[in-house]
């Protein structure tokens, strides 16, 4: 359970905590959603992932998102995201992006002009942009859940309208 | 710009950190910037009755601290006006860096403590370290502080990009009356409880303030 005690009315404990600042917690989503929905879904979820494990967010761990199952990603590989460098379920694009995720998520500034490089033989010039500005609001995200210690979800937050719960 | 953009400049054309996003811009780039609208809810750069209630000098030092460690020069270098006025100085913002071993006030180390945290690994934040936190401050000023923190690390996109505007495009001084700052009904109403305290929301960017006001001159392009 969170360690916010003065709670927000709302349906679940995300609504509850964010919603303490409405108006803040509304044009946050609609940036998230928007910024994730430009990126293809299973980079998405496999990045969301290892940024939640980074950052300690059980909250973010304990959602999937959809498209990224429709599309065919499972539990064995996103069990195996923390392992992506040496497990042979990960391509060479995916390896690329998720090294490029850990950068961000550890100390953006140190990025060098030959990780972009790496990073970029993988993506078009509209990939790299949107995948970085997903990352942000990722990153951004699980990093306040983690700090308020959100529960995992029993249910899908209204705000949250892609996501399902894990099961 | 201060830095190399790492992606074609064709796709940046427009391109700001922060942007408005509604139906009169229809800018592509608009949509990898910061919403302009959060920036206004996160009390940056004043306070209104929607907005996150902090301090203006701990809201000023929880930004600035971001700044560093997130290396966005435009961001360090502005100075929140409202904050110089309320008291926020330059030995305050030299003392970030090593703010464990500063002479800033314990409610200041210990916000700060949480933003540090944030912008490292949320995961170390403690029980202690929360309800020390609580001993200086109400919980919405602490889901402020986390929120705050969090939103002031969102220069890491722009950072990655290469497109930090640089310290010589922002403003030393800012103001709430800038152009960019919007006319919302609330703003109209939190600079006028301002201007009533004597605290000036309009003026040039360089300028002395008076009362409180210690800001030094922005050393453009050293």
């Amino acid at each position: 359970m969170t360690r916010v005690t003065s709670l927000a009315e709302g349906p679940t404990e995300l609504d509850r905590v964010w919603g303490k600042r409405p108006e803040y917690y509304a044009v946050f989503m609609s940036d998230y959603a928007d910024s994730i929905e430009r990126v293809d879904p299973v980079l998405l979820e496999l990045c969301r992932i290892r940024v939640a494990q980074l950052v300690e967010s059980t909250f973010d761990l304990s959602l999937r998102y959809a498209p990224a199952r429709e599309a065919g990603l499972g539990e064995d590989k996103l069990g195996a995201v923390a392992d992506y460098p040496d497990s042979p379920q990960f391509t060479d694009r995916e390896r690329a992006v998720l090294e490029f995720t850990e950068q961000f998520v550890i100390q953006s500034s140190s990025i060098s002009d030959d990780d972009v490089t790496r990073v970029q033989a993988h993506l078009t010039p509209e990939e790299f942009i949107y995948l970085t500005k997903a990352l942000g609001v990722l990153d951004q995200f699980s990093r306040a859940n983690s700090a308020f210690r959100l529960a995992p979800a029993e249910s899908v937050p209204p705000t949250m309208p892609a996501f399902l719960v894990r099961t | 710009m201060a830095t190399t953009p790492r992606i074609p400049t064709e796709l940046l054309e427009g391109y700001f950190i922060q942007m408005e996003r509604d139906e009169t811009n229809d800018n592509p780039v608009a949509a990898i910037s910061i919403p302009i609208e959060l920036s206004r809810l996160a009390a940056i750069p004043v306070r209104t009755k929607k907005s996150f209630q902090l301090d203006p000098v701990l809201h000023e030092l929880i930004r600035l601290y971001n700044a560093k460690v997130q290396d966005c020069q435009y961001c360090q270098n502005a100075r929140q006006a409202v904050a110089v006025q309320a008291g926020l100085d330059e030995d305050m913002v030299s003392a970030l860096s090593r703010f464990e071993t500063s002479s800033l006030p314990e409610p200041v180390k210990a916000a700060l403590r949480l933003t540090a945290a944030i912008s490292t690994n949320p995961g170390l934040i403690s029980d202690e370290m929360w309800e020390q936190a609580g001993q200086h401050f109400t919980e919405d000023e602490l889901v402020d502080i986390v929120l705050l923190s969090m939103h002031t690390t969102a220069s890491k996109v722009t950072i990655t990009l290469g497109l930090d505007p640089g310290k010589e495009a922002s403003s030393r001084l800012f103001f709430p009356t800038e152009d960019v700052y919007g006319e919302s009904p609330e703003l109209a109403e939190a600079i006028q409880e301002l201007r009533s305290r004597g605290v000036v929301v309009d003026g040039p960017a360089d300028a002395a303030l008076p009362v409180g006001s210690t800001v030094v001159a922005a050393e453009v392009g050293a």
